[in-house]
């Protein structure tokens, strides 16, 4: 086809018809701001918002914006309908490219399955299915993933707006803005520019797990579908560099959990109690080495439980870039005493990522030698992990474990970018569950405890669900307070991970817990050199 | 690959788990006849999993049903394997999910250990019959209700197994889940330089696994013990049987008759509890059950216009909607994980056809020759299509592309893909082998067996 086609331009002539055909991609519409995968709790469209179609052959090669009021149904070619029954509505084209087009739904759009259509130079595409609510927000963040600090101004003076960043923090007591879509749909227009007003959407914000006070929700008046959430920090918010922020609408559904930076001066932030914080907010080498212990109690849908475990050492040294808006998954974690949500499409247990922009990875070697209670072992990082031995107790699988709590000394033969060095790592003694949970209702508080855990340390709790049928995934990252015994994950959190089904076969749902002593070392050309020994319990659970 | 284990080690990078040698590949059999028409219509037996298997860790159990086109469905026993092949390649083995070993073979790595093959006769018989058709329509229609394709808020929980209780008396409140054997592995298990044992295969007597297989010239529907091989009721439905699945609530099963029926049948008492008995040019062959179990997809194996979905609601046991398909004789038809695209074969037309259950839109026309059977990956994002003309295509539900080929008998049909994705497995009665396909390498092997192998259950060992 593309010889074809030089031969027609050769002729003056190249027909977009011979162009692919437009193509939406399979789950592949999604709020604009949050991206959150359709089997997500916050996966809906609402009536009023902006959305992303990602597909193929959807627009021009090259992103046409519009431009001007009112907004015309067809921009550059690309037209999109929605239809419900005999009910066929146009969605607004507010960004077309060949492969995504941002697009806003009607307020008057009719809630419930609605098919979604894109027609570019009179070709249609397929038909997508899309669930269109009342409200559902997703909150625009400077990522431009749905994870990390979120899009927002700290007030200082109708003139002086400063966006929220590592460096430009919130205090206490200030009002913030921040810019979301899906607060619902407004009676104006669509296609002109937005009156300015809170929406009647009953808006609740959690900052750290605080609940804010809310001035205004409603449309910001420079855009279409573009709201905007005026609050104020509270002055009891934690501070730190990454604080999760959270908006729930009509007591139901939560948007995406963004983060933002608070200091008690409005400084530049810090994270006294995350020892990772400074080696990525500045740019500098970092070297994180680990040994952990995983040990899975698995049963939910089993005849007999089974405790799978396995011991691993990882090490991955990277060239941080720093900066005002820098974030990274499980580095750029949650103040203590708080929890955050990280979605997905896919599976988080198979082939599903977070979605982040690794650094540059730095050439440390792949040759490791361990010694502690086990003796000696030689370890050769397959990527930047390696499996240290496991137990499977089934089928008479021999018993292969290594990482029993001890001390253990990890010397590296180095690599091109990082010379060999000596580490100390201390792997710590099994968590235990006091009360392990097994149902979790997400609408209400999960109490959990547990010992074992090292003195003065933190517990990270991960809560993991996967939805197999729609391919997407949230989990829950919560850190506690140092020396913590128990921990309870609010419903306000819970809530953002999808339910389990009832068949085991379609769901995959886990909670870990997990210590960590935490420790340094010297190594040529890091900058910072972090180790870890870690102990992880994890256990299925259903999530109802 | 990022897995949950690397999230867990504070974002560090990808932890990956390399896979050892795969099992190479035999001499494919020599045997290549298609299936025709008549071995299709009147020879062609379908038989559903009463039992899907959660254990991803180790070993499975294949049931092949057997049919040798006249009188006797035969389950065989493929039982899996530890693989030495698993073991080597420097100690980054993983668990043998791949194992099964069809045929002895040797090669320069591996030697595996035996064929596994086993067959019993259930002495199920079946006789022979034929039927005739009527060519008019009076099947309800009316506009496409909107279904819930997609998780959402609103959407009950659904289940894709397809099974069927014990005959035996179920405790109060019981599950086919209770069932179930250890879990998929969460994280991967990992297994350095550990001699993966051989297992014996053992039927797993707790779940006690059975299954519905129809015997289409013989009228009748049996449950056959997959344990020990014999029948345990062989129940009469409406004349020529096609295809049947068990609810996935595991209550009932239900059958299409090409003879212009729907057959609904109790588990419990493998008893016929309703038919629906449909106009004369209503030719029931394809058959899909929602995950949610509220409503059974039903083609009509005519020409166009005649050629249409059937929406049944499992509920009222009525024929509620149709769609109207464009191509002739939609033999079977297949939903994926959510439930919001059916994909329809017709192997006369050379078609594969997937339609959008909420517009009943045709959104693809796929060109697969004789198509037979599709499979889904668990999620959804990966397609397998057996060709009868000797090919599993494997499919990006994505973009429909095609990510590879993987050759095979010609007349494979009746994929089946493991819960943990691990592996497919085909039957082929026609060539009278199976395919196995390693789903991390996308290699099939494809190995002889005994008689006529039409379709294939999985089921949990001990």
């Amino acid at each position: 086809m593309q010889r074809f086609c030089m031969l027609a331009m050769a002729l003056g002539v190249c027909f977009p018809a011979w162009a692919q055909l437009p193509s939406i991609k399979l789950h592949g519409i999604v709020n604009a701001a949050s991206f959150a995968s359709p089997g997500l709790p916050s996966g809906s469209i609402a009536r009023g918002s902006i959305f992303t179609i990602f597909g193929g052959g959807l627009g021009p090669a090259k992103g046409v914006q519009v431009s001007a009021f009112p907004i015309q149904n067809t921009l550059s070619g690309v037209t999109i309908t929605v239809t419900q029954g005999a009910t066929v509505l146009n969605a607004l084209p507010l960004y077309v490219r060949q492969d995504q087009i941002n697009a806003l739904m009607p307020s008057g759009a009719p809630t419930g399955w609605v098919s979604v259509r894109v027609t570019y130079n009179n070709a249609r595409s397929n038909p997508s299915p899309v669930y269109v609510v009342n409200d559902s927000v997703g909150v625009f963040t400077s990522t431009g993933t749905g994870l990390g600090p979120g899009a927002m101004n700290n007030f200082v003076t109708q003139s002086n707006q400063p966006a929220n960043s590592l460096a430009t923090s919130a205090k206490p007591g200030q009002v913030v803005t921040m810019y979301a879509t899906g607060l619902g749909p407004i009676s104006a227009p669509d296609n002109l520019a937005p009156p300015s007003g809170s929406l009647q959407t009953p808006v609740e914000l959690w900052v750290g797990g605080v609940q804010a006070s809310v001035s205004y929700s409603g449309r910001s008046p420079c855009c279409s579908g573009l709201d905007q959430v005026t609050f104020t920090v509270p002055d009891n918010a934690p501070q730190g560099c990454w604080v999760p922020v959270q908006v729930r609408t009509s007591h139901a559904t939560l948007s995406n959990f963004v983060s933002m930076a608070i200091d008690p001066n409005g400084a530049p932030c810090s994270d006294p109690s995350q020892p990772l914080s400074a080696g990525i907010t500045k740019a500098g080498h970092l070297g994180l080495l680990t040994l952990a212990r995983l040990d899975i109690h698995e049963d939910v849908g089993v005849n007999a439980p089974v405790d799978i475990t396995n011991d691993v050492l990882t090490f991955s040294a990277t060239n941080q870039p720093g900066g005002p808006f820098v974030f990274q998954p499980f580095v750029s974690t949650p103040p203590l005493g708080t929890c955050t949500v990280y979605p997905a499409i896919g599976d988080f247990f198979a082939t599903a990522n977070v979605s982040s922009v690794s650094p540059p990875a730095l050439d440390a070697g792949s040759q490791f030698t361990l010694a502690g209670p086990g003796g000696q072992m030689a370890a050769t990082l397959s990527g930047s992990a390696t499996a240290l031995g496991a137990y499977l107790p089934l089928y008479s699988f021999p018993n292969q474990l290594y990482l029993s709590p001890g001390k253990y000394t990890i010397t590296s033969k180095g690599g091109a970018d990082i010379p060999g060095f000596n580490a100390s790592i201390t792997v710590p003694g099994p968590l235990t569950w006091t009360s392990p949970p097994n149902t979790v209702d997400r609408s209400q508080p999960l109490a959990l405890s547990w010992t074992g855990a090292p003195s003065g340390t933190p517990i990270m709790i991960l809560g993991v669900s996967s939805d197999l049928p729609t391919n997407s995934s949230a989990m829950f990252v919560c850190v506690t307070s140092a020396g913590a015994n128990n921990f309870t994950v609010p419903a306000e959190v819970l809530s953002a991970l999808p339910a389990s089904r009832a068949n085991p076969l379609s769901s995959k749902a886990v909670i870990y817990l997990m210590s960590s002593n935490p420790g340094t070392f010297t190594a040529g050309g890091l900058n910072t050199a972090l180790t870890s020994g870690s102990y992880i319990a994890g256990k299925t659970v259903v999530f109802q | 690959m990022r897995t949950i284990r690397t999230l867990l080690l504070a974002g560090l990078a990808a932890l990956t788990i390399t896979t050892a040698a795969s099992a190479q590949g035999i001499p494919l059999n020599t045997v290549k006849n298609f299936i025709d028409w008549w071995n299709m219509m009147f020879g062609w037996h379908e038989s559903i999993a009463t039992m899907t298997c959660m254990n991803n860790k180790i070993f499975w159990v294949t049931y092949v049903v057997y049919n040798d086109g006249t009188q006797t469905d035969i389950p065989v026993r493929i039982t899996p394997t530890g693989d030495p092949c698993e073991c080597k390649a420097g100690g980054s083995a993983r668990p043998a999910m791949f194992a099964t070993t069809l045929e002895p073979h040797d090669s320069e790595d591996c030697h595996h250990s035996g064929n596994n093959l086993s067959s019993q006769s259930t002495g199920v018989t079946g006789t022979g019959g034929s039927g005739s058709r009527a060519s008019s329509l009076s099947v309800s229609t009316g506009f496409l209700p909107p279904v819930r394709p997609h998780g959402s808020p609103a959407r009950s929980p659904g289940a894709l197994v397809s099974f069927a209780k014990s005959p035996r008396a179920a405790p109060p409140g019981s599950t086919a889940f209770e069932y179930t054997l250890p879990f998929r592995a969460l994280p991967n298990g990992v297994v350095l330089s550990a001699k993966i044992p051989q297992v014996p295969w053992q039927c797993n007597t707790s779940i006690h696994p059975s299954m519905y297989s129809v015997d289409h010239t013989g009228d009748t529907v049996s449950r056959i013990d997959l344990c020990t091989g014999n029948a345990l009721a062989t129940i009469n439905v409406a004349s020529l049987p096609l295809q049947v699945k068990v609810t996935p609530d595991g209550a009932q099963a239900i059958v299409t008759s090409y003879q212009n029926a729907v057959t609904f049948i109790d588990t419990n008492t493998n008893q016929v509890t309703d038919v629906i008995q449909l106009d004369p040019s209503f030719t029931p062959s394809g058959l899909a059950i929602s995950p949610d179990g509220t409503y059974a997809l039903i083609t009509n194996y005519e020409a166009p216009p005649d050629s249409f979905i059937a929406m049944i609601d499992l509920t009222t046991k009525k024929v509620t909607s149709n769609i109207a398909l464009s191509t002739e004789y939609p033999q079977s038809i297949f939903l994926n994980p959510d439930a919001s695209l059916v994909w329809v074969v017709y192997p006369f037309d050379n078609v594969v056809d997937v339609v959008d259950l909420l517009t009943g839109v045709t959104i693809q026309h796929l060109a697969v020759p004789e198509p037979m059977y599709v499979a889904f990956n668990p999620t959804g994002t990966v397609a397998y299509v057996a060709s009868g003309a000797g090919e599993v295509l494997v499919l990006d539900t994505s973009t429909y592309a095609r990510i590879t080929t993987i050759s095979t008998d010609p007349g494979t049909t009746d994929l089946k893909v493991s819960p943990d994705e691990a592996f497919v497995v085909g039957t082929n009665g026609a060539a009278q082998s199976m395919i196995l396909i390693n789903t991390q390498t996308l290699k099939g092997m494809t190995s002889p067996v005994m008689n006529t192998p039409y379709g294939a259950v999985l089921a949990p060992t001990q």
